[in-house]
């Protein structure tokens, strides 16, 4: 029959573009961990001990955590942006919005203005960051609260983002005041290392929170699948289909900022990411939120793998901090995709 | 049996619909007829579950709707909006399939008996042909029947239809509302129509009720009984003669008003003389 020839078709172009991103994926993360080391791959198979041992601790210690925090910061980054993009049905929403970018920043400043000790196996920044970005989203979203006239939900749109614009332009105040009052001359240039962007802090415990944070982020965004797919023809009649929004929002939003926080904190401000992948895999899945999040995910993970590929062999042996690179290749990249639609 | 009793609600305090009462049988369709700002559309959205109602209730079969669960609620009341907001890129299947939203799990994966709902009610508004093609694509009466589509994939109990006939041409209107009085006796039905066109509504609705401004009800009852030029004219404050339709025997309603005559604007003058 035509209409089930139609569906194998469509099934078949389905399986290739899983394969396509998937393959994408497998190839940048080999090559990121291969090249652009100082001594080759070669030599952890070489006769000579000291150079097997050498290349034993790039290949096999430095290496995976690094690696592994580029995919799940990049994935945490992307999925949160898709699911931004979803509640605020605004191609422009990414991970920062909720004024995570500078209540993280503002609490990275703190614990490096005051020299906080570490906790355990955690970074004192790391730490604060997490707590500074997860406070800053849930402030933005009580004083979002209640705004709501004629639509559903538990907060309106509009209001919510400005709210976000209103108290990140504030923390940022306070940080650039922290740092402006600190007695630390080196104070500032931390904080510079910081708000670029990098992985060079990765650590497989921050790794372990990511994994966590990600997952409760992703088997959120798969069950809200059929919701957000049925609110992408509006609130109203989303709910007439039985969707109930607010709920659906709350959550949404509560994952998203977990996310996103964990990335920040191991991270610090990585752009572009979270507003980059989810774009790029909607040109290959279309608008379907069972596809978007996981898809999303892997486009993030893949880009930022890439990305922190490109930062470490620019220019040896200088590093550059990815979040330039993910700018520099976001930007151009972004544009053409507005452009585009 | 849907049962609307008393129901008073709006946005603010100040209630748009006041003290509503209506029954409509499974089979049967109800028209609700009233000048701008009345509380139609504020009705429906009452019984889909999208207004909490102020006072009154709205049960079905004697299960009260404001009870229910909204998935629960989606899956024996569905709507057919007024306007669309968004979803103008999807494929005309993927739309009808949203319709099935209250039946699928979180995932939202269909499975082979959701695909075969969805194309029973595909046929039921002949739009088969349709399918592959971008909801925005389509002329307003192909996307009315596609809509409804989509609100018999919730295999509903009552379906309701806010203004089903603006922005269509007087072929498509009578398609839509056919369709409408056709599936409210093929799938037994409870259908809630909410009209513009005094006439249309006339001629496909079992009972009628005409809504004055403020949200009082005016007339209600059969359509002779609320089609009445006192009634029409006391609500419309336009001249208004009714005459009996020459195939159906339906009262239909004819304008008196005088377009040529100086009066201001919005100013009905008083009605011209009988015509014999």
């Amino acid at each position: 029959m035509a209409v089930t020839s139609d569906k194998q078709t469509q099934r078949f172009g389905v399986s290739l573009r899983w394969l396509l991103l998937l393959g994408l994926f497998v190839v940048v993360v080999l090559l990121a961990a291969t090249l652009g080391a100082p001594v080759p791959l070669s030599d952890l198979w070489a006769s000579d001990t000291d150079r097997v041992a050498v290349a034993r601790q790039i290949f096999l210690q430095l290496r995976p955590p690094r690696l592994l925090a580029g995919m799940l910061v990049g994935a945490s980054l992307a999925t949160s942006g898709a699911a931004l993009q979803a509640v605020f049905r605004n191609p422009l929403a990414e991970p920062y919005l909720l004024g995570i970018s500078a209540g993280g920043a503002l609490g990275a400043t703190a614990a490096l203005a005051w020299h906080l000790p570490s906790f355990g196996v955690f970074e004192s920044s790391s730490l604060l960051a997490f707590a500074g970005s997860l406070a800053a989203a849930f402030l933005v979203y009580r004083l979002g609260q209640g705004r709501v006239l004629h639509g559903f939900g538990s907060f309106d749109r509009a209001t919510l983002l400005l709210i976000g614009v209103a108290l990140s332009a504030f923390l940022s105040a306070l940080m650039s005041l922290l740092v402006t009052l600190s007695p630390d001359a080196g104070l500032a240039q931390k904080i510079m290392f910081w708000l670029l962007g990098g992985l060079t802090l990765a650590r497989m415990s921050n790794n372990g929170i990511l994994a966590l944070a990600l997952g409760v982020g992703m088997a959120t965004m798969l069950a809200s699948a059929r919701d957000l797919n049925a609110t992408q023809v509006g609130d109203e009649e989303a709910a007439s289909l039985g969707v109930s929004i607010g709920t659906l929002h709350r959550r949404l939003l509560l994952v998203s900022a977990l996310m996103s926080s964990a990335a920040v904190a191991t991270a610090g401000l990585i752009g572009f990411v979270g507003l980059l992948a989810p774009h790029l895999v909607r040109l290959l899945f279309g608008n379907d939120a069972r596809a978007l999040g996981p898809a999303a995910a892997i486009g993030g993970a893949t880009l930022l793998v890439g990305c922190d590929a490109l930062a470490r062999s620019v220019a040896p042996p200088l590093e550059l901090p990815v979040g330039i690179i993910t700018a520099l290749l976001g930007v151009p990249l972004f544009l053409f995709l507005a452009k585009r639609a | 049996m849907l049962k609307i009793e008393a129901l008073t609600a709006g946005y603010s305090s100040v209630p748009v619909l006041h003290d509503f009462s209506l029954e409509v049988a499974p089979g049967e369709v109800a028209a609700i007829i009233g000048p701008n700002g009345c509380g139609k559309s504020t009705l429906l959205r009452c019984v889909t579950g999208l207004l909490k109602p102020q006072a009154g209730s709205i049960t079905l079969e004697g299960q009260n709707i404001w009870q229910m669960e909204p998935r629960q609620r989606a899956q024996c009341v569905a709507l057919l909006p007024q306007s669309f907001e968004g979803g103008h890129d999807l494929p005309v299947e993927t739309m009808v399939m949203l319709g099935r939203t209250p039946y699928l799990p979180p995932y939202g994966a269909p499975t082979r008996q959701d695909q075969g709902i969805v194309d029973n009610a595909l046929k039921a508004v002949n739009a088969e042909t349709m399918r592959t093609r971008r909801v925005g694509e389509l002329s307003g009466g192909e996307r009315q029947r596609v809509m409804l589509a989509r609100a018999l994939a919730q295999q509903p109990r009552v379906l309701l239809l806010d203004e089903p006939t603006s922005h269509l041409d007087i072929r498509y209107q009578h398609e839509i509302l056919s369709l409408a009085w056709q599936l409210a006796q093929a799938e037994q039905l409870a259908v809630v129509l909410v009209l513009h066109q005094i006439n249309l509504a006339a001629a496909v609705a079992d009972k009628l009720v005409l809504l004055a401004e403020g949200g009082f009800i005016r007339a209600t009852g059969s359509v002779e009984q609320v089609i009445t030029e006192e009634n029409l004219e006391m609500v419309y404050g336009v001249p208004l003669r009714v005459v009996p339709h020459p195939r159906t025997g339906r009262p239909q309603a004819q304008s008196l008003w005088d377009f040529k005559a100086e009066v201001g604007p919005g100013q009905p003058r008083d009605p011209m003389p009988p015509l014999l």
